[in-house]
This record gives C-alpha cells, sequence and structure tokens, in this order.
C-alpha cells in the first residue's frame, strides 16, 4: 500500500478514536469524544476516563498488546456509554490507537450523549440502524405490540398470545408487523413464546454499579 | 448466570441418566425453581449448586461432570438458536477459538448482564495452540476442555486439550494445550 490519510482526514474518518501512550494517559482523540466526555483533555489517565469492559483485560500497554485480535468494549465513566471498536499497537512509537464508535440503538439518547447524526461517519452504520429503529417505534402501536428494548441490532417487541384462531395475512394483529417504506434489506425477524415474567424492561447498561473486569 | 447454561446441563443430566435423576438433581440444588428460562438470570450458586448435586447423586466426580457439560454445550448452542452465531465464527477450530473472545463481545452487547469469560490463543502453529481463558467466575475450567473439543466437532475436527496453567495451583488465569488434527473430509 501506498496511500494513507493525513491527520485531519483520519480525524474526519474516525471521530472517536484515541491515542494512548505506553503510561495509559491519553494522548490525542477523535472531534466527537469531547462531546461524548465532556472536559476530556489530552493528558489524562485513560483509566480515570474509561474502563475496559471487554475483554477482561487491566488497562496495560502489554495486555492491550496481547488482545490486538479481541474486539474490544470500551465504558465512559461519565455517562455508561459503550464504545465498541478495536486497539492497533504502534510498536515503535510505543502507542496505542482506539477505533471505534459509541454503540446507541436508540435515536432519543443521542441528544443525552451530546451527540448528533453528524458526530458518525458516514461509514458507520449506527445511523442507519437508529432510523430503522426508529420507523420501528412509529409502527408497533399500531399492532398491540409492546417495545421491551433494543439489544444491539435487535429490537424486542412481545404481544400477548392470540385469544382467538390467527386471522391470517393482511389483518392487524400480532405476527403481522410490517414496515413501510418496505427497507431495500429488512432484517430477518425471529420471534419465541416465554410465559414467565416480562423480560429485563427497560433495564440499561448504565443503571448497573460499576463491575471491574479482573 | 443466564438460565441458559443451566438449560443445558438440564440437557445432558437428562439425556445421560433420565428424567428422574435430573429431578432429583433439581429439587436438590434448586427446589425453589420449577424450571429454568433461557434469558433469565440465575444466582451463580445455583449452577454450582446443579454441578455438585450431579455429583453426588450420580456418584462421578464434579471435573468429569463438568467436561461433559462443556461438549455438550456447543451442540446445545447451535440447536437453541445460536446457530448462525456459531457459523460465522470461522472455517476451522483455530479460527473459531482465535474468534472466541469476539463471539462472547457481540453476545455481551445484547446481554448486559452477560459477564463472559475472556479467551486468547498464543503459540499457534499448524498443530497446536495454547488456549488462555480467564473468567470471574472459579471452578468452571473443567469445562474448557470438553467445549473445545465440542466445538472442534463443529469442523470434524478431534482436539486433544491438556490443561497446562492452573488457576487453583496460583497461576494468573487457566491455559490449556490445544492439538488438533483437521479430518479427511469424506
Amino acid at each position: 500500500l501506498i496511500y494513507s490519510p493525513g491527520t485531519e482526514q483520519f480525524a474526519l474518518l474516525h471521530p472517536f478514536h484515541l491515542v494512548i501512550d505506553e503510561q495509559m494517559v491519553l494522548r490525542q482523540m477523535g472531534p466527537a469524544i469531547p462531546q461524548l466526555v465532556p472536559g476530556l483533555r489530552a493528558g489524562e489517565p485513560f483509566a480515570n476516563r474509561f474502563q475496559v469492559q471487554r475483554p477482561r483485560i487491566q488497562p496495560t500497554y502489554d495486555a492491550v498488546r496481547a488482545m490486538q485480535r479481541a474486539a474490544f468494549l470500551l465504558e465512559c465513566l461519565a455517562n455508561g456509554v459503550i464504545l465498541k471498536g478495536q486497539m492497533l499497537v504502534d510498536e515503535p512509537r510505543r502507542m496505542i490507537l482506539f477505533v471505534g464508535s459509541p454503540v446507541i440503538d436508540d435515536r432519543t439518547k443521542l441528544k443525552e450523549y451530546g451527540l448528533t447524526l453528524s458526530d458518525f461517519p458516514m461509514h458507520d452504520s449506527t445511523a442507519d440502524l437508529m432510523e430503522l429503529f426508529s420507523h420501528f417505534d412509529s409502527l408497533i402501536g399500531k399492532y398491540g405490540v409492546e417495545k421491551i428494548r433494543t439489544i444491539g441490532d435487535n429490537y424486542m417487541v412481545v404481544a400477548p398470545p392470540a385469544s382467538r384462531p390467527c386471522p391470517g395475512p393482511g389483518a392487524h394483529g400480532p405476527g403481522d408487523v410490517r414496515v413501510y417504506p418496505k427497507p431495500a434489506a429488512l432484517p430477518k425477524p425471529t420471534s419465541g413464546l416465554q410465559d414467565g415474567p416480562q423480560l429485563g424492561s427497560g433495564h440499561r447498561r448504565r443503571d448497573r454499579p460499576q463491575e471491574i473486569p479482573v | 448466570m443466564y438460565g441458559m447454561v443451566n438449560l443445558a446441563i438440564e440437557g445432558l443430566l437428562t439425556e445421560r441418566h433420565g428424567h428422574s435423576v435430573w429431578q432429583s438433581i433439581k429439587d436438590k440444588a434448586a427446589p425453589g425453581i420449577d424450571r429454568f428460562l433461557t434469558m433469565e438470570q440465575y444466582p451463580e450458586d445455583v449452577t454450582q449448586g446443579l454441578v455438585v448435586a450431579a455429583a453426588e447423586i450420580t456418584g462421578r466426580p464434579t471435573d468429569e461432570i463438568l467436561n461433559e457439560i462443556g461438549e455438550y454445550f456447543t451442540g446445545y448452542a447451535q440447536r437453541s438458536g445460536h446457530g448462525e452465531l456459531l457459523d460465522i465464527i470461522g472455517s476451522n477450530l483455530p479460527e473459531a477459538l482465535d474468534n472466541l473472545d469476539n463471539m462472547h463481545t457481540r453476545v455481551a452487547l445484547a446481554f448486559p448482564d452477560l459477564r463472559p469469560p475472556s479467551f486468547w490463543c498464543t503459540d499457534v502453529d499448524e498443530h497446536s495452540l495454547i488456549l488462555h481463558y480467564l473468567s470471574e467466575r472459579s471452578g468452571l475450567a473443567p469445562m474448557i476442555p470438553g467445549a473445545v473439543r465440542g466445538l472442534g466437532r463443529l469442523f470434524d475436527t478431534e482436539a486433544t486439550v491438556r490443561q497446562v496453567a492452573s488457576r487453583e495451583d496460583g497461576a494468573d488465569h487457566d491455559q490449556f494445550l490445544v492439538t488438533f488434527d483437521a479430518k479427511s473430509q469424506g
């Protein structure tokens, strides 16, 4: 390869990137990071602001170097937002580069975290997912189903069991949720039965007490 | 621990020892629970208790039972809605082992209360590697050899697994030497 983007283009492509030195001090961050973590400045220890949720390692240079093949989840301690991405170690310069983006599947959460859609690069699929989910949000009321939550890229709804025989295609009822306009590639829905209590409704990761990975 | 693990234990013990033996194991370890639900959270000691009760009632060592649970687990996961995930985990056993951590990270994103272990591979060559396993839970390491063999079966690959470092013996984390040989196809 002969091409590499300049620093400004790099920042545009990766607005949520972090550069961390061997002592795990933050040296550089993408332009969208200060919105997500207000007051963060270069020179602060990484561990003051972020916790490595996955993989289960202590945040040290050597541990990160050993896990470069793993997907990383970084939790922003200020607001519980998860950044998902990958860590690359630049051995000659003894620096760690993190490239990733926030895991946000609900448009209403964006504002809460100080972000807008324009903070996400065009190559990130987060915005598409949020748009699809907001279509679902506007439709579920029509069909007698209740939104439980979005989990990752899953949109989870529940419907009460049908009290009469299924009325067949075309009728409005559970099992007949359709989306208009029809997106080019609608994910295949899966369904299951559960007769226990309603699943973890509204339980958010950020409400959880901090857990320090071993 | 999510109910899925307890359900896998139920599946295995029912298959091996019959329903009435399973019923008495469950009555002993978890008398208050009528039946397990996949996506429900259960206290850690329920899982441990099932294994201990199974050992007492069947007269077999807990390590042997855990090893069998591990071996059963891949197939169970495949049959219970995680087949698509396992289909894309890799094209051979070493690739799958290398991807194990990523797979658990993806599942952890979907289930915020899940606290899955971490895995990574070192010393990889054509027929062997060292699999590192780090969990916040203790006592489940005996599941790993079985789980690796179960995973190998997805690729028609016979794996032998030997523990080479153990947290119980003071090591930082558990390590396993995995040797494998791809069976000739057809």
